[in-house]
C-alpha cells in the first residue's frame, strides 16, 4: 500500500479519497530506451571484439584507462537518467480529497509544482482514452475545466479514468450539497455521456 | 610532453562527484515528498546495486594501473622548406 503524500495546507475536515499515479505502462518507453542504451553499446563491443579483424585493438581501447572512464561514466549517467525519470514518475501525483484536487508535479530534480482546484469550481471534466496502449491498459487523460482564470487542469496516464471521473463528480456533488448549492446549477458535472473516440465528458 | 596518469582521473572524479550528488538529491526528493514506501526503497536499492556493480567493474579494470607513471604525447612536427 502506498503512503499518502504530504498535501499542502490540508484542512482538518478534509479526507483523501484518491491518490493517483500515472499508469505503469506510461513508463515503459523510458525502460525501453534505457535497455537499448545499456545493451546496444555492450553488444556492439562484444561483436566487434569477436568478429572484426581489429578486435584486439577494440578490446585494448575499451580496457584502456580513458576507455574504462568513458564507459563507466556512460553507464553511470544513463542509469542516473533512468532513475531520475522514475523519481519524476513516482512523484507526479494527483490527490483527490473531499474538498479539492491537488496536482503535485515533479519536474526534474529541483522543481516541484503544486496546484490546487476547489471541487465547486469544476465546470467540465473530460476523459480521453486515445490510442492502442491506453485502450489496452485502460489509462487516459483527465481534463478539468474550471470557473477560475487558471489554465485547464489535466492529468496524463491516469489508470481507470472513468472510475476517477465518477468519483470526482460524486465528490463534487457532495461538496455542493454541503455548501447548500444544488448540483448541476453552480457547476455542470452531473451526467456522463459517452462520445466518440473513447472520450467521456461530464457536462 | 609527459602527462601524469593521475591527471586523467581528475575529470573522472569530478563527474563521479556530480553523479553522486545528483543521485543523493533524487533519493532525498523521493523520501522528502513521501514516496518512501517498500516499492520505492526496493528501486533505490536496485539503483544503488547498479552503481556499485559499475564502480566495482571499473575499479577491477583499473586495479593494475600504476597511477604515478605518466604517458607521452608527441605532437606532429612540420618542417617548412626543404
Amino acid at each position: 500500500m502506498k503512503r499518502y503524500l504530504h498535501i499542502p495546507n490540508q484542512r482538518p475536515d478534509e479526507q483523501v479519497s484518491l491518490v493517483l499515479h500515472r499508469h505503469w505502462a506510461t513508463f515503459l518507453p523510458n525502460t525501453f530506451v534505457f535497455l537499448c542504451l545499456v545493451l546496444i553499446p555492450a553488444a556492439a563491443a562484444m561483436v566487434a571484439i569477436r568478429t572484426l579483424a581489429g578486435g584486439p585493438i577494440v578490446k585494448s581501447v575499451l580496457t584502456s584507462i580513458p576507455g574504462v572512464f568513458i564507459a563507466s561514466l556512460y553507464y553511470l549517467f544513463i542509469g542516473l537518467n533512468y532513475f531520475r525519470n522514475w523519481v519524476d514518475y513516482m512523484l507526479d501525483v494527483c490527490v483527490v480529497t473531499t474538498k479539492r484536487i491537488a496536482r503535485l508535479d515533479q519536474r526534474g530534480m529541483f522543481t516541484r509544482i503544486v496546484s490546487e482546484l476547489e471541487l465547486p469550481r469544476i465546470q467540465d471534466v473530460t476523459v480521453e482514452v486515445k490510442g492502442l496502449f491506453p485502450s489496452l491498459f485502460r489509462y487516459g487523460t483527465i481534463r478539468i475545466q474550471t470557473a477560475a482564470e487558471m489554465p485547464e487542469f489535466f492529468f496524463v496516464g491516469i489508470p481507470k479514468p472513468y472510475d476517477v471521473l465518477r468519483t470526482i463528480m460524486s465528490l463534487q456533488e457532495e461538496e455542493l450539497r454541503s455548501l447548500g448549492v444544488a448540483p448541476g446549477v453552480a457547476a455542470k458535472t452531473k451526467s456522463v455521456s459517452p462520445l466518440k473516440d473513447g472520450i467521456i465528458r461530464g457536462t | 610532453m609527459d602527462i601524469p596518469l593521475l591527471l586523467l582521473g581528475i575529470p573522472y572524479a569530478i563527474l563521479l562527484g556530480i553523479h553522486i550528488v545528483m543521485s543523493v538529491v533524487n533519493i532525498a526528493n523521493l523520501y522528502r515528498y513521501g514516496s518512501g514506501d517498500m516499492h520505492a526503497s526496493f528501486v533505490v536499492l536496485v539503483y544503488l546495486c547498479y552503481v556499485a556493480v559499475i564502480l566495482l567493474f571499473s575499479s577491477l579494470l583499473l586495479s593494475n594501473v600504476d597511477w604515478r607513471s605518466s604517458f607521452h604525447i608527441s605532437l606532429p612536427s612540420s618542417t617548412i622548406g626543404s
